[in-house]
């Protein structure tokens, strides 16, 4: 691998990269400020293609369900 | 309120600060964060968890668990890791393939010629109804040739590893990574096209 892992970045946002290429790459951008910034643009611009799905409705009953489980159970922070 | 993504704001920059305020409020353990952001986002990720399911109870059920993550964890929120928006895509997203690999389950292959075939309706770019920049967002993935979207498609969606999408398509593994690579970096300048319009009104 070269020093720095532009070249991994993209299959590492798609969540397709080998488990060792994985720790890898990750070791890496805990050192290195490029990569990681080149990482996180290419991670928000992955979300585009979810964005462009159609919106789904109906959700109110879920958003109850949500709120309900988050007061009824006292879900700590952690 | 708009389509979609349902976050508020018309400029994405204004958004992001709504978001983080949302975000900070679940760190303080209001509840009023996490209904903020369940209102501005549901929507989205519920369409992503079908879309990677294939069916509505099981995005449900991943939709309660990505937010209550989110709920526990928003602490460990970290602006400068990205966007609220992203940092929720992506544990659903996450969520949605530990689903797909877990033992038992097939595999979905979102295949790129199957789209219309599902009843997928997708407003056009130019529609009135979305945002500024939804449209945006849309024209950026429109932009992407027939070749790097299915790649792209194949490997969000289903996540399919490089050569298991060289396989599905019949190309070699290295296309298969030039186009996924050259399809991110595409959408990548696309957007921050767009954001660099915002950041200069």
């Amino acid at each position: 691998m070269n020093s720095h892992v532009d070249d991994y970045l993209p299959e590492l946002v798609m969540g397709v990269l080998s488990p060792k290429e994985e720790r890898t790459v990750c070791m890496h951008l805990k050192r290195c400020a490029k990569c990681t910034a080149n990482w996180v643009s290419l991670e928000e611009a992955s979300t585009s293609l979810a964005r462009i799905l159609s919106p789904v409705g109906k959700l109110q009953e879920m958003r109850e369900r949500v709120l309900q489980s988050v007061d009824s159970n006292n879900t700590t922070h952690t | 309120m708009t389509k979609g993504d349902t976050s508020g704001s018309p400029d994405p920059n204004q958004s992001r600060d709504e978001d983080i305020a949302l975000v900070e409020l679940m760190a303080n353990g209001d509840s009023a964060g996490l209904a903020g952001l369940y209102d501005r986002y549901a929507s989205l990720l519920m369409a992503l968890g079908m879309r990677m399911l294939g069916e509505r109870l099981a995005a449900e059920d991943l939709l309660h668990d990505v937010f209550l993550e989110a709920w526990r964890f928003a602490e460990k929120f970290d602006p400068s890791r990205g966007s609220v928006r992203t940092w929720l895509t992506v544990r659903t997203r996450s969520r949605a393939l530990d689903r797909l690999k877990s033992p038992g389950r097939r595999r979905r292959v979102f295949n790129y010629d199957n789209q219309k075939s599902v009843g997928e309706d997708r407003p056009a770019p130019d529609d009135p109804s979305l945002s500024p920049d939804q449209r945006s967002v849309r024209r950026a993935v429109e932009s992407l040739s027939k070749e790097r979207r299915e790649v792209l498609e194949l490997g969000y969606f289903s996540g399919l590893s490089c050569s298991e999408i060289a396989d599905e398509l019949e190309i070699p593994v290295g296309t298969a990574k030039s186009r996924m690579a050259a399809g991110l970096r595409q959408l990548r300048s696309e957007l921050a096209d767009v954001e660099g319009e915002y950041s200069h009104e």
